[in-house]
């Protein structure tokens, strides 16, 4: 099993816009992640669709440990 | 030796899909003391339905006066006539109920001052048979979809029912006489296949938006139910109908919803003008989607649209102040600002007509039993098969779906087909082995996919046939276009059998998933531009340009396609049920669809 592959599947998401968000970090920011952003990353998409929207939207708080990687997911669309 | 570890299942009910529809169905049929499994792909709150936030329609008066049969008007109107009147009044009819149990149940409704609950106004929803506009949509703030996921899936655990989470469900078993016995699922955390054996499936598995480029739904949405269907040798319905949301975030497919219309904002075209003042001089900027879509896109193809290229349209919600879209529309703001770096309260949203939902489907009655047409009988039912929600084609949306309608079908269905399950078998019933056919045929498959080793990827066979359905199938069709398109689709089809799968292994092989997803996909996409191009008039969201009326007299019937396996389509037709369930209602007899 690729690891990759495991955490593609969960980036699979209800939305949409959490698709695009997602995918886009996958390509950009994802093989050059560290350990721990990886781990911040599992530990996000444990989370229910609306809260990790509303996150990425800036509508809801986020954590300081997840704000670095709020912020790449924000700008995955571009 | 196989290769794969296999394990057997029984249940009375094995219910495909954890979306709303799958949900209200498992936790039904859990209450009425049918042994219940729920396979879904994804887990059960990241289901697509999870996206809905505009809100469910019920008329429940609580803004004003509303009546279920203006509702009911509403949606044969919306439908274009091609609903089927006896699902429709089902439909609004158990709207109250089902909105006031899901509040018992623990949705959170918004509510108003007084403490009922708030309603807000959607497109074609009116009062007094399209005199008025109704208020008529209930709404969890903005998080309607999710509650709605949340609550039945803590309903369904209660009531034991048992959950089979990142299962992907393959193929039905059939056996000889037509008669679904089960279903075989793949479980994509440790490679095991299982085999459920079932008195009754139900497949909820939501729609197929993936067949386009630009679709608002997410990437699971890929008409699995339909694809099974189709393998199974049973027709699938009115697949030329998709819908097309007039505000898709122009670049993304990320949708603006609706309700920003509802709360006062409007379209503009390159002038600065508001058209649609010109194309529906009641409704305005909330008349139905098709004709919104319609009309943006006659704007655009004029030479008025927006942008360097001119091929988009702008949404306006500047005026309504800072204030207003924070309070009303809470998020909206924000995703302009990811989605389209637009500052919403100083400059408009550039939108384009984007797939939003799939009308057609797994044609059934209103209990959701599965029909077929069968020696000259079209509402002969499919034994031991169901399907409920946008997979199913009940049909309540005809040619054409109102917005806030569909998390009512879902509910509304999900909830009818535990009813009859209740009713129609008993508990524990004693059940005959698979049909060993029908086991090998599904493994067969599975098999073939598994080992696919051709020239081809995954993504490079679903571009194709995303671009070729997106350029050919869009909101204005032509026969000439439509043609080529099915040439094109007929080549894509085949080249599903030059495909290959990397990755061989059994355990998160998110290749292999989406290899069988696009299997699913193709289906879809081929039996619905070939219906378009079968479809010989104007009808709700499907516009011909070369036939631009509705013609009753042809074509109010429903289109059923089977494929065969080397993806031929064969088209047939079921009338139109042209009555209601009751005399509280006469027949709404077709008008021009005007508002
Ligand atoms: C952005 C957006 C906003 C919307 N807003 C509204 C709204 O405000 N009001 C409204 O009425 N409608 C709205 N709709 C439409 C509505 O959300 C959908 O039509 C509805 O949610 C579909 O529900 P469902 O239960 O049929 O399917 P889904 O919610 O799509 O669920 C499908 C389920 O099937 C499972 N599944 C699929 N294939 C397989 C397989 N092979 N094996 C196992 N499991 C499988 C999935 O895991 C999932 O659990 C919206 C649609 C979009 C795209």
């Amino acid at each position: 099993m690729s690891e990759l592959s495991r955490v593609k599947m969960r980036c699979r998401r209800g939305m949409k816009e959490l698709d695009v968000v997602f995918g886009r970090y996958l390509q950009n920011h994802y093989p050059t992640a560290g350990d721990d952003e990886k781990q911040y990353l599992e530990e996000l998409l444990d989370l229910q669709d609306p809260l990790l929207f509303g996150m990425v939207l800036g509508i809801d708080p986020v954590p300081l440990q997840y704000e670095s990687l709020i912020v790449k997911l924000r700008q995955a669309h571009d | 030796m196989s290769e794969y570890k296999i394990e057997h299942h029984t249940y009375d009910v094995v219910v495909v899909g954890a979306g709303g529809a799958g949900l209200r169905a498992t936790f039904g049929m859990a209450v009425k003391g049918l042994s219940t499994a729920c396979i879904t792909k994804v887990f059960p709150t990241r289901s697509h339905t999870v996206a809905a936030q505009g809100g469910m329609s019920a008329a429940l008066g609580n803004m004003g006066p509303d009546k279920w049969q203006w509702h009911m008007y509403d949606t044969v109107k919306g439908s274009d006539w091609l609903g089927d009147q006896d699902a429709i009044e089902y439909m609004c009819r158990e709207a109250g109920p089902a909105v006031i149990e899901l509040e018992h149940q623990g949705v959170p409704f918004s509510r108003t001052e007084e403490g009922r609950i708030y309603q807000r106004p959607f497109g074609g929803m009116t009062t007094e048979f399209g005199k008025g506009i109704a208020h008529r949509t209930c709404a969890a703030a903005d998080r309607t979809g999710h509650a709605i996921l949340h609550t039945l899936y803590q309903q369904s655990l209660r009531h034991n029912a048992v959950f089979f989470i990142e299962h992907f469900a393959t193929d039905l078993i059939m056996d000889e006489n037509g008669i679904c016995r089960g279903v075989m699922a793949w479980d994509l955390a440790n490679g095991i296949l299982r085999l459920f054996r079932a008195q009754k499936v139900v497949l909820a598995t939501g729609g197929y938006g993936r067949a386009y480029f630009s679709a608002t739904s997410a990437h699971t949405c890929t008409g699995d139910g339909n694809g099974m269907v189709a393998r199974a040798g049973l027709p699938l319905q009115d697949m030329e109908f998709t819908q097309f949301h007039p505000t898709g975030i122009y670049g993304s497919g990320c949708l603006i919803t609706e309700g920003v219309r509802g709360e006062g904002g409007y379209l503009t075209n390159a002038q600065g003008e508001r058209f649609m003042e010109r194309y529906a001089p009641n409704a305005k900027d909330l008349a139905s989607r098709d004709v919104v879509s319609r009309a943006m896109t006659i704007e655009i193809n004029e030479g008025r649209g927006v942008g360097k290229d001119k091929d988009h349209i702008h949404l306006h919600l500047e005026h309504l102040g800072s204030d207003v879209i924070h309070e009303r529309l809470p998020g909206i703001a924000e995703s302009a600002r990811i989605f389209a770096g637009v500052d919403v309260t100083k400059e408009p949203i550039p939108v384009l007509p984007t797939v939003h939902y799939n009308m057609g489907g797994i044609p059934t009655n209103y209990h959701g039993e599965v029909v077929t047409l069968k020696n000259g009988e079209p509402d002969t039912v499919v034994p031991g098969l169901m399907a409920i929600g946008e997979c199913a084609c009940v049909s309540v949306h005809g040619a054409n779906r109102l917005g806030s309608n569909s998390l009512l079908d879902i509910v509304v269905f999900g909830r009818a087909a535990a009813n009859r399950c209740a009713e129609t078998l008993t508990p524990g019933a004693v059940q005959q082995d698979l049909p060993e056919a029908g086991v090998q045929k599904a493994m067969d498959r599975f098999k073939r996919i598994h080992h696919a080793d051709g020239k081809l990827t995954t993504a490079q066979v679903r571009d194709n046939m995303q671009r070729t359905m997106q350029k050919h199938a869009a909101v204005f069709r032509t026969g000439e276009s439509m043609k080529e398109g099915v040439a094109k689709m007929n080549e894509i089809y085949a080249s599903f059998n030059d495909v290959s799968v990397k990755d061989r292994s059994l355990v998160w092989n998110s290749d292999l998933m989406e290899t069988f997803e696009l299997a699913n996909l193709l289906d879809c996409a081929q039996t619905s531009i070939n219906c378009a191009l079968n479809r010989e008039e104007s009808r709700g969201a499907h516009a011909r340009e070369d036939f631009p009326d509705r013609n009753d007299e042809t074509w109010m019937k429903h289109s059923i396609a089977w494929l065969d396996e080397a993806g031929k389509v064969a088209i047939d037709y079921r009338p139109v049920h042209t009555y209601t369930l009751t005399d509280e209602i006469e027949y709404i007899a077709p008008k021009k669809r005007v508002y």
